[in-house]
């Protein structure tokens, strides 16, 4: 039983929304922050992301696989999950989930396909037996590469790229809208929350990507692009600073108003969550990487590049961290205050085991890499039309941009 | 006059913002095919009829002595499960610098004697459920449709088609709604609907020892539930919230939230 | 248009899925949703047909008819049965005793309401029971009163 400080409603000393519910905005955050990496080339031509634009935009398929997964596990029915979109009442934010997720789930693989069709004829065109048919079935059965052809599948990205962009950003906003659009909750309701959300999730997105990045360059034995690398950083530093300046913004603003909730916040920032909001989210997680990106952004030119390569990963990490921190403090942090203003519960601490352990969770952050492994098997990641060999390693990180945009 | 004019037109404006919503939201919900008639209702086939009553609840806490009667009816009634509420009763023992306040177990074997730090000007006892909100938090935001609205004023949940999503527990400001750990659905007061279809009154209002608890129907015109509404000073929960409950309180004090 | 079919076929494709999944939906969706608004009106019956467990004083007093008549013309006449005794359900179905009325006697019972404690109303009865009885145990205070009728004679 959780002890209380004060008094709590007596329906309102538990936390229902588990850790679940914070791998959830964490998880979609990455399919959003993803999102936008690729679509800064597909859609606004910035060539220092062509490297890593394919691998974005397959890391953001992949998180989006595993994203209804922490709903599903959290589901006191999850066999009756399926009712959100066949009797979806939308009186509910909630209910948009179905849609929002079906749709942008459409989009992004109708560009990925759009992204690799030439690569899955190439592949359908060398291949024997099954695997062949496999390819070809993925092609839909017909082999137009004809620089027509291509053109076409151009000007579809772009259209893609151009809808998917608000589709992510609708997505994940909508997550944030979940809990800025609950009025019962003080430390919810505000109209900043989907904008904080979608900001944070462009933090996760691009620290995922300096990290897979500079990883799969190592596996592949090449160097990173140092523009890239450099481009990447700025980017994550300039939606840190954002996502930062309005985190702080919500609380300075119910301190400042001294609302009737800076009662009960006030003493759940500084005892419940002094740790995981002041130590994690703002000094280690906040203050740290800014520093160290501050650095990346303006001294880029005297650094080398393995000092910026490592500055970048450390702030990336600790970035990942301050996402994740930030989730757990908004999900966990609004069900540690009773709605009577009069009290808090003790801090909550997620089980080892069980559908909504530790575990599971875990297995929810490694599971989308596995996806993506396999996306690579499927489609590579890095393809060389010209190289016939498919295989990444051959290629040049120039080469590594779909082709359907090589001949733009 | 022309205050009025401004107020029609912001009124008007905020219906009409009201209305494109609803059509966006229409149309995005594809073209749903209707069933062609509404069916009759089981209730009404035994002769009860939805659309005659409308419910309204009325507490009086300067009467109420805390034994707890009413939650241990309301248990044993809707076998709820331990450790949650449908109702129960809330202490305050306010003083001129501090206030204190207690449930508990929610009150379900009463309250034990008490020795607060200050000195203490008055105490009260508050019977708190859920307020049957016409402006329901929580049906807005279930996602599924399984939290509604019947016709007497009555917010159900649907244990078919509830998912436990856990969204109408967040959404509720007055901490009325739980998720069962039995049926692992939300679970809340249904102001014993059971029995008010059958021409009873609620378990909390039939053991009530004090008549503190009232129920009554505001379609009914010598209803007394309805005339301490229209002639005495009630106030209702958190009324900046604008939910509308249906659960109205005399002479409430303004420590109870 | 000729170097476009990939992309009629994607569309085709996506319009079939669309459709499947709509068509499928219908389906999914229970019968009487929607009837009375966006919910599943079948409920409001299933929710309505649940059985009552307390059956009001009436329904006691069809049995004890005494009892209820003492309870009625004493100080405990807005008492009713079952905050003392177990809910009808429990003891009776369908016009039949089914199980013996549990009933709890101790003295914790009465002091649920009558003990002094912060937040009574200062016109209702209530002791300080350390003063009132000399040893707090058991059913001591039905050694003097009757729960029936409480008021000392």
């Amino acid at each position: 039983m959780p002890e209380i400080t004060g008094y709590a409603f007596p329906n309102d000393i538990h936390v229902h929304w588990s850790l679940m519910i914070v791998m959830y905005p964490y998880i979609t955050g990455f399919v959003a922050g993803a999102f936008i990496v690729t679509s800064l080339y597909h859609l606004f031509d910035r060539q220092e992301f062509k490297p890593v634009a394919r691998l974005a935009m397959a890391t953001s398929f992949c998180f989006l696989g595993v994203a209804t997964f922490p709903l599903l596990m959290h589901l006191g029915h999850p066999e009756r999950g399926v009712n959100v979109v066949v009797t979806p009442n939308f009186s509910s934010a909630m209910a948009g989930f179905g849609l929002l997720y079906s749709s942008y789930l459409l989009l992004l693989v109708l560009e990925i396909w759009f992204v690799h069709r030439q690569q899955i004829i190439e592949t359908a065109r060398r291949s024997r037996g099954l695997k062949r048919f496999a390819y070809k079935a993925l092609a839909l059965f017909t082999y137009d590469t004809s620089p027509e052809a291509l053109a076409i599948d151009h000007r579809a990205i772009k259209v893609l790229a151009g809808l998917g962009l608000p589709g992510a950003c609708l997505l994940h906003g909508y997550v944030g809208f979940i809990f800025g659009a609950i009025k019962a909750n003080p430390w919810w309701s505000t109209p900043l929350m989907p904008v904080i959300f979608l900001v944070s999730a462009g933090v996760s997105g691009i620290a995922l990507l300096i990290l897979l990045y500079q990883v799969t360059s190592k596996f592949s034995g090449q160097k990173p692009e140092a523009a890239t690398v450099s481009a990447l950083a700025r980017w994550l530093w300039f939606f840190l600073i954002i996502a930062v300046t309005l985190e702080l913004l919500e609380i300075v603003v119910l301190a400042y108003e001294k609302s009737e909730a800076w009662a009960i916040i006030g003493p759940l920032l500084a005892t419940r969550l002094e740790f995981s909001f002041i130590s994690v989210q703002m000094i280690m997680g906040s203050l740290i990487p800014f520093i160290l990106l501050m650095i990346v952004t303006l001294m880029n030119r005297f650094l080398h590049d393995r000092v910026r390569n490592t500055l970048s990963i450390v702030a990336a990490l600790l970035l990942l961290m301050q996402v994740f921190s930030m989730r757990w403090n908004v999900v966990i942090g609004g069900q540690l205050l009773s709605k009577s203003f009069r009290g808090l519960r003790s801090g909550y601490s997620p089980d080892l085991w069980g559908r909504e352990g530790l575990i599971a969770a875990i297995g929810l952050v490694v599971l989308p890499f596995v996806l993506l492994w396999i996306f690579d098997r499927v489609l590579p990641i890095k393809y060389s039309s010209e190289g016939h060999g498919g295989s990444g390693a051959a290629s040049s990180p120039e080469a590594s941009g779909a082709m359907a945009e090589g001949h733009s | 006059m022309d205050s009025d004019q401004k107020l029609k037109e912001i009124l008007d404006r905020r219906e009409f913002l009201g209305q494109a919503l609803l059509l966006t939201g229409g149309a995005v919900a594809f073209l749903l095919p209707h069933g062609a008639e509404a069916a009759e209702l089981d209730v009404e086939k035994e002769g009860y009829d939805w659309s005659a009553h409308r419910y309204a609840y009325l507490i009086d806490p300067s009467l109420c002595i805390g034994c707890g009667s009413c939650v241990r009816a309301c248990k044993r009634e809707n076998n709820v499960p331990d450790g949650f509420f449908r109702t129960w009763v809330e202490r305050y023992v306010v003083g001129g610098e501090s206030s204190h306040v207690d449930s508990p177990n929610g009150g379900l074997d009463g309250f034990p004697p008490l020795s607060v730090g200050f000195n203490a000007t008055k105490s009260f006892f508050v019977p708190k459920m859920c307020n049957h909100c016409a402006s329901s938090p929580c049906m807005q935001v279930c996602p599924v449709g399984a939290s509604f609205r019947t016709k007497e004023g009555m917010v159900l949940v649907d244990e078919k088609r509830c998912i436990g999503c856990g969204y109408c527990v967040q959404a509720c400001p007055y901490g009325s709604r739980f998720l069962n750990e039995e049926t692992k659905c939300a679970d809340k007061c249904t102001w014993c609907y059971h029995r008010v279809t059958k021409g009873m009154k609620p378990a909390c209002v039939e053991v009530c020892p004090r008549g503190v608890r009232q129920f009554g129907d505001l379609k009914r015109e010598d209803d007394p539930v309805r005339k301490a509404i229209e002639t005495r000073f009630v106030s209702v929960l958190q009324p900046h919230l604008l939910t509308e409950p249906q659960c109205y309180y005399l002479n409430l004090d303004r420590e109870v939230r | 248009m000729e170097h476009a079919r990939h992309v009629l076929r994607i569309g085709a494709l996506v319009v079939v899925i669309i459709a499947g999944f709509s068509i499928a939906r219908t389906f999914a969706k229970p019968a009487t949703y929607g009837d009375y608004g966006p919910y599943r009106a079948a409920a409001v019956g299933e929710i309505a047909a649940r059985a009552p467990v307390h059956g009001g004083v009436e329904a006691c007093a069809k049995c004890h008819a005494d009892k209820a008549k003492e309870r009625a013309e004493g100080s405990h006449k807005t008492v009713v049965c079952e905050i003392c005794h177990s809910p009808l359900a429990s003891h009776v179905k369908d016009g039949v005793k089914v199980a013996a009325m549990v009933t709890e006697k101790s003295w914790k019972l009465c002091a649920r309401c009558h003990q002094q404690i912060a937040g009574r109303p200062a016109g209702f009865p209530q002791q300080n029971l350390e003063q009132h009885v000399d040893k707090l145990e058991g059913a001591v205070c039905m050694d003097c009163h009757n729960p029936h009728s409480p008021k000392m004679q």
